[in-house]
């Protein structure tokens, strides 16, 4: 490996740790992959298919139009790439995926989908963070390089993006979210241990309306988990305990 | 409890029952549970040709029972990275001093009668390595570990950086790191939820001694 290349990733990663936000962490990281041909990025948790379309976003440049469609169109059900990231803990491309085993209807379309959104090829590095939890730097372009010395640099490059990012959200925390009347109520109820079976009963609506509440209260503040939301809840005094 | 054993005082009966101890604990997990046959030796102990008097091993053990540990040796003697893994060390060249030591077999058993948390164990034998570091005067320690611990120790906040890229190997990917070693990477270590475990670091430098010095002695009477 020539040292330019060395220097280069070393650059990349010096100026990843001492990003001073998430926004300068997203600049380096958009200038390192844009050398492979890599145009579009996101690092988040997956989307859990039981839980509908939250995905705790660290950062991204990712195409808000694909956002809505895969969303709306429920792409998380039928996405290979989400299934690869139960199989594997290890980088993989969209290409090794999609040249895999045949490909039912609904995985297919959202392959071709991807495409016309100028999504050809896609490299996915999964991250196991501290206490097993999940994220995954997920970059795209329409012809990118991804040989091996490409995607060794780009799985080192994506760890520290990610590191930097989590410590960086961590210090300055979540931004506070101003929960609606519905949402407060139904949130203060779940800080009490109730189920949404329960709150739903207490506040006359129905179990899943209860449960809606919380998803989207998660999904606007950035948190993976009910805990996590009430804990943030009570953090910024719209709940207490 | 914590134990450091080295060249100085291996030949302590109670220290070679500690390391015949580690080498077959190391054995069950590499060999049979991990499946590295080559590691594989007809009596069943697992050891290779960096365990020798210029290692130094951490135990963690519940009486004489090994229930984690670590092996270091100074670079500037043949270890794992310099024989074995030398290629995967691309951005310059293997750190070869006698102030950065490599740690390998960082272990902690699994089954056996203690009843010790082993999460515990873990995150104390590596507060161990960063209080060895600090006595020994060491720069770094450098290590061969998979790829996927690397986003847990920066996580963690512990100032890891890397010697190579990752590199393929039949488990996953593999990567060379250095990790320096300085009072905040100990303090990161930490984690704000414990004190020293192996020698009293918090204290001035003319003050420090080895903690297990005292029950050594002790066991001399």
């Amino acid at each position: 490996m020539t040292s330019a290349v060395a220097n280069n990733t070393l650059d990349t990663l010096e100026a990843l740790e001492r990003a001073p936000s998430i926004l300068k962490v997203k600049e380096v990281f958009r200038r390192a992959v844009e050398r492979f041909g890599f145009t579009s990025f996101l690092c988040s948790a997956p989307p859990r298919p039981e839980e509908g379309s939250v995905d705790p976003v660290l950062f991204d440049a990712w195409s808000r139009d694909w956002r809505q469609r895969y969303s709306k169109r429920r792409h998380y059900l039928h996405d290979p790439m989400l299934r690869e990231l139960q199989r594997t803990a290890d980088p993989f491309t969209w290409d090794a995926v999609a040249a895999r085993s045949p490909h039912s209807p609904d995985e297919q379309r959202v392959m071709d989908e991807a495409a016309d959104f100028g999504m050809r090829g896609g490299f996915v590095v999964p991250i196991y963070g501290v206490g097993g939890q999940l994220h995954a730097v997920t970059m795209t372009g329409l012809d990118p390089q991804t040989d091996s010395q490409a995607r060794a640099e780009l799985h080192l490059i994506s760890i520290y993006a990610y590191a930097r990012a989590k410590h960086l959200k961590k210090r300055h925390g979540v931004p506070p979210v101003t929960l609606r009347p519905r949402e407060q109520q139904v949130l203060q109820w779940a800080t009490s241990g109730k189920t949404d079976w329960e709150i739903g009963q207490i506040l006359g609506i129905s179990e899943s309306a209860a449960h809606k509440h919380i998803e989207n209260v998660k999904r606007r503040m950035g948190v993976g988990t009910r805990v996590q939301a009430i804990v943030e809840a009570i953090r910024q005094g719209q709940v207490y305990l | 409890m914590l134990h450091l054993i080295d060249a100085t005082n291996r030949h302590l009966p109670k220290n070679q029952k500690l390391l015949e101890e580690s080498f077959l604990v190391r054995h069950e997990l590499y060999v049979k549970g991990r499946g590295w046959k080559a590691l594989e030796k007809p009596d069943g102990r697992e050891i290779d040709q960096f365990d020798t008097d210029a290692a130094s091993y951490v135990f963690w053990a519940d009486g004489m029972e090994v229930v984690g540990g670590a092996r270091f040796v100074p670079t500037d003697k043949p270890h794992l990275m310099s024989e074995v893994f030398p290629h995967i060390v691309t951005f310059g060249s293997v750190p070869r001093s006698a102030n950065i030591w490599e740690i390998t077999r960082l272990f902690t058993s699994r089954g056996g009668k203690s009843a010790v948390n082993r999460r515990d164990v873990t995150s104390e034998v590596f507060c161990a390595m960063f209080e060895l570091g600090l006595v020994k005067n060491l720069e770094a320690i450098t290590v061969v570990c998979d790829t996927f611990f690397l986003p847990r120790l920066l996580e963690a906040e512990i100032d890891v950086k890397p010697l190579g890229l990752p590199t393929p190997y039949d488990e996953g990917t593999c990567i060379a790191c250095r990790l320096p070693v300085n009072l905040t990477q100990l303090s990161a270590a930490r984690g704000g939820k414990r004190g020293s475990v192996l020698f009293h670091i918090d204290a001035p430098v003319r003050n420090r001694q080895p903690a297990y010095a005292r029950s050594d002695a002790h066991a001399a009477h």
